[in-house]
């Protein structure tokens, strides 16, 4: 049986360890992705996630319910995130790799992808990461959260603590920026390569 | 240039207003907002441009994807409990709970209970046996007062329980010194209950760990497997690639060793040519 993310919650208010486990289990990777791409360092994204879901676990008996578990989730991610980024006084530039790995590339290997599509859209991917690394951090968190979590300017609105024209503002911005430095580092073969593999309309 | 500019109808608000641009390339917004916008749009040629390289990309966006790396995060039960939670039900001992835990809440150790229960033990068979001993160091003097002669049994009574409280204090003392008496029965009950249920725990964190590492085995597997496949398709494609390059080179010299031939033939003809 599957429960909801409220019922979990409330399982897990009355000490249910395996309940709390299984919210982890649910929301772990997104949460994960969601550091990952506002700090840049994988191993520090991980211990974000950690502590997002520990925090969240020790702060459950002051969670009402008067937000979506997600949505609360999500927040606390986003303060840790930007404690590590206070804490670290630095732009979150992610190392490039300078040649393929190939375990990795198995691993993000699409069933119908040629090893050449691949290569291009990891190559593409890096260019990607260190585009963002430009951002400021509140364009960089609301791209982030609209592009790869398919939330609602309202939601990111909550999340941000700014009004929703203030998000619609930090996207356009932050997209425009993405374009210059992309158009710019991306030459149109490899354009094509990842339009191919792309899912994005 | 836009469309708008050709035909007298007002400028749009909607016309480079990036919440209005961004509303429409992720379609977040009223119906009616949306559709107003797309209105706009189809009728501006500036704004379909920019909207066609936001679009763009987007599509560069999804590119980037998070390393795809083992997570396997779980709360465990040396983690932090909810602090509500630890009056209702059972939880397992966790260090870092009882911090939250006011003490006089905290279950005691069962070792507390062991050595208190030794304590109230060694103290009733004391005052049990001091009461046994009066009537025999009495003899008959006890037993033949009558009742109603409570002083004289009272001096007797002081007289005798001088020593036996020496005994007393001794057994007492004898008692406390001891290491850990065994507890008595409730308290073995009860650390036995709290055995099995910690074995219980264990068995099951010891199934679930198993589990787990099948299931890693089975994706460690998995990604060898796809290893191989990827570099076995790198191989072949540097592989065709070289050939191909050899190839190449091959038939550029060949070519070039035709023409030399050729023109050495050529020249013989001239040559014989001119010596007829």
């Amino acid at each position: 049986m599957t429960w909801t993310d409220e019922e979990l919650v409330a399982r897990s208010r009355t000490g249910d360890m395996d309940s709390f486990n299984q919210l982890i289990l649910r929301w772990e990777r997104p949460i994960y992705a969601l550091a990952y791409r506002v700090i840049g360092q994988e191993e520090d994204a991980r211990d974000v996630a950690q502590e997002t879901f520990l925090r969240a676990f020790r702060a459950l008996p002051g969670f009402k319910g008067q937000a979506k578990f997600s949505s609360w989730i999500y927040r606390i991610a986003l303060n840790l995130c930007r404690d590590w980024i206070r804490r670290k006084k630095r732009t979150p530039v992610s190392p490039l790799p300078d040649d393929v790995d190939l375990s990795e590339l198995a691993a993000e290997q699409g069933p119908t992808e040629s090893v050449e599509d691949l290569v291009a859209r990891r190559e593409l991917s890096a260019v990607v990461e260190e585009a963002m690394a430009l951002l400021p951090e509140e364009q960089r968190t609301a791209v982030i959260l609209k592009e790869y979590h398919g939330m609602t300017f309202q939601e990111i609105a909550d999340l941000q603590g700014c009004p929703l024209s203030t998000v619609k503002t930090r996207l356009y911005q932050g997209l425009s920026v993405l374009r210059k430095h992309l158009k710019d580092r991306t030459p149109p073969p490899m354009q094509q390569a990842v339009r191919k593999t792309s899912g994005v309309n | 240039m836009k469309k708008e500019d050709q035909n007298p109808l007002p400028r749009s608000p909607y016309c480079g207003d990036p919440g209005a641009l961004v509303s429409y390339l992720y379609n977040d917004g009223s119906p009616d907002e949306l559709a107003s916008i797309a209105a706009h749009v189809q009728s501006c040629d500036a704004c379909t441009s920019e909207l066609a390289a936001l679009g763009d990309t987007r599509e560069l966006l999804s590119t980037w994807s998070p390393p795809q790396t083992e997570l396997g995060l779980t709360l465990s039960s040396s983690d932090a409990l909810p602090v509500a939670a630890s009056a209702t039900m059972p939880v397992p001992a966790v260090s870092a709970a009882v911090a939250e835990v006011p003490w006089w809440r905290q279950s005691t150790p069962v070792w507390m209970q062991a050595v208190a229960a030794s304590m109230v033990f060694a103290a009733g068979m004391a005052i049990g046996a001091g009461r046994g001993a009066t009537p025999a160091s009495t003899g008959t003097t006890a037993s033949a007062q009558p009742a109603s002669a409570p002083p004289a049994t009272a001096v007797k009574a002081e007289n005798v329980s001088k020593g036996e409280l020496a005994d007393l204090e001794q057994r007492l003392r004898a008692e406390f010194a001891r290491p850990t008496p065994a507890s008595p029965a409730p308290v073995q009950t009860a650390a036995r209950t709290d055995d099995e249920a910690l074995m219980k725990r264990v068995r099951t964190l010891l199934s679930e760990s198993e589990e787990k590492q099948r299931g890693e085995l089975a994706l460690r597997t998995a990604q060898v497997l796809r290893d191989i496949e990827i570099q076995r398709k790198v191989d072949f494609a540097t592989l065709q690639n070289d050939i191909g390059k050899i190839q190449g080179v091959t038939g550029v010299e060949l070519r070039q060793q035709r023409e030399l031939t050729n023109q050495l033939i050529n020249r013989v003809g001239l040559q014989g040519g001119a010596g007829k």
